[in-house]
């Protein structure tokens, strides 16, 4: 108690006697304030009510026994009023009880709210790591279809490069063939009957018949010669590749009678059998389409070198044709392909260019070192 | 509680409830004040224990008026809303007012110190209770104790 205005501090037992002296609101006020008092002081229920009794035993019962039971009404309204500030903070506690309760119960609701939308989000990350695990699997899987694609497109060009070196050998040996055996047995024969005919009768009939058969074994021979050389032109291994296709084409233009300028370059006497080889395939498959598909009148196969390769380039006057058609369609002609492939067999470079009113332009540079006096195309 | 209620603090003009009013000055007006409330509480109808504790309410509301303002008025009224009648105490004072009145009304917040006491302890011994004040400015209790309905605070008689 600290109010300026009150008397000096009263005791229970002082409060008592004072209320039972005069009962009065001043009195109960006093009662009040003694309660007051002793929570300040830290005492509880059970104190004050010991304290009760104990000035009932020392004021009350002391002098007159009787007395508690005549002024037990009085002595109940002065309790009460001791004990209510008790009450107020019991009744304090209880209310903010209860608002804690609440507060409790709404946050429970919030705590399930958050674990269920916890549980969603869990549920929702877990889904999208399964979906990217699907994904890195799927690109995985498609990665390695793609290098399985590129493994079997490395075998098939492999394959077609074994093909088309086993071809040109099969080719060669059957040009050989035709040339030593066969031409050398025709020759044979064609000794004999000229034997036959020199010592023949003069029968007229027999002679004829010795002279046809003269006549259809050279034309045999040269059908067999003609043969082989297309098949392998013996120039190309004997006498290069500039000779081979000087050959070709002479041979060319007689039965087709499309003109064809052939150029040269120094650097031609110097490449190997593989690549002059590849060159002349590629001239004379080129020749094979102009007579073919072009209606061209005018043909130039003309050579240049650059530092790093020898550059052949077969140009016509003719019809032009989509390239990519021509290359990109199965089209049961291996031509292009099989020039594509050959130029590839030697690391070279292939192109075509085909433009109506321009003709077609084939461009092959292979590579090749050139030796000093080459003239070499800036 | 909106500030804007607290123009009629600035005027010492009656509360308009005379006969029920008592200026509070000293701990004498404060033992008038509890008679009067414990009387109208009395005629109402309260049992005598929650009498003494609107008692105990007025002594705390009434004593904040006397420790900190030195001066100002209480009324005690009768009131009856939709049939529900109550006892109604408005204290009002010019003092210097609470700066802070939510951190005032808490729980052991008061100059002297204790649970239970002062101002909060008048709110829980109350069925309502409000309060307008701000620094300068005064401050205005309104403070409310209904009747029980049928059957409650049956352990309270």
């Amino acid at each position: 108690m600290s109010h300026p205005s009150s008397s000096p501090p009263v005791t229970y037992h002082g409060a008592l006697r004072d209320y039972l002296a005069r009962p009065g609101e001043a009195t109960l006020q006093q009662a009040y304030e003694v309660g007051r008092a002793a929570m300040s002081a830290g005492l509880g229920v059970f104190d004050v009510i010991r304290l009760h009794h104990q000035a009932l035993n020392d004021d009350v019962a002391a002098r007159d026994p009787t007395a508690i039971v005549r002024c037990a009404p009085l002595l109940e309204k002065f309790l009460l009023e001791t004990l209510s500030p008790f009450e107020a903070a019991h009744r304090g506690f209880r209310r903010s009880w209860e608002g804690l309760e609440q507060l409790n119960t709404a946050l429970a609701g919030h705590n399930e709210a958050l674990a269920l939308s916890n549980a969603q989000l869990e549920e929702e990350v877990t889904l999208r790591q399964r979906t990217e695990a699907q994904l890195r699997e799927s690109k995985d899987h498609y990665f390695e279809l793609f290098q399985k694609a590129h493994a079997m497109e490395e075998n098939l060009r492999d394959l077609s490069a074994q093909i088309l070196t086993a071809q040109e050998q099969e080719r060669k040996r059957i040009s050989r063939e035709l040339h030593d055996e066969l031409g050398q047995t025709l020759n044979t024969a064609n000794v004999a009957i000229a034997i036959l005919s020199e010592h023949a009768t003069p029968d007229v009939r027999l002679r004829k018949k010795i002279a046809e058969a003269e006549r259809l074994l050279v034309v045999c021979m040269e059908k067999v010669h003609a043969f082989a050389c297309e098949l392998r032109p013996p120039m190309l291994d004997d006498l290069g590749v500039h000779a081979a296709l000087h050959s070709h084409v002479v041979s060319f233009k007689r039965t087709t009678k499309i003109a064809v300028k052939l150029g040269s370059h120094p650097g031609l006497a110097r490449i190997d059998g593989q690549r002059g080889e590849v060159l002349f395939r590629v001239a004379q498959e080129a020749l094979n389409n102009v007579l073919k598909h072009a209606h061209a009148t005018h043909v130039t196969i003309d050579f240049s070198a650059t530092p790093e390769a020898l550059c052949m380039q077969i140009a016509d006057d003719g019809r032009a044709f989509s390239v990519e058609d021509k290359l990109g369609k199965p089209t049961g002609r291996l031509g292009l392909l099989g020039m594509q492939e050959r130029v590839r067999l030697v690391h070279g470079t292939f192109v075509i260019e085909s433009a109506v009113g321009r003709g077609t332009r084939v461009t092959v540079q292979i590579p090749f070192t050139p030796a000093v006096g080459d003239t070499v195309a800036a | 509680m909106p500030t804007a209620t607290l123009s009629p603090l600035s005027t010492l003009s009656p509360l308009g409830l005379s006969d029920s009013q008592t200026k509070i000055r000293s701990t004498v007006d404060i033992v008038i004040a509890r008679q009067r409330g414990r009387a109208t509480a009395t005629s109402l109808g309260f049992k005598e224990a929650e009498v003494t504790l609107i008692a105990a309410a007025i002594s705390e509301v009434a004593r904040n008026i006397v420790d900190h303002a030195e001066r100002g008025e209480l009324a005690i009224d009768v009131i009856d809303e939709n049939g529900r009648q109550g006892i109604r105490i408005v204290a009002r004072d010019q003092g210097p007012g609470i700066a802070d009145v939510p951190k005032a009304m808490t729980y052991g917040y008061s100059t002297r110190r204790g649970i239970g006491m002062g101002l909060p302890g008048a709110k829980w011994l109350m069925d309502e209770f409000a309060i307008v004040s701000a620094a300068g400015q005064g401050t205005l209790v309104t403070m409310t104790k209904w009747m029980p309905q049928d059957g409650a605070h049956a352990y309270a008689a």
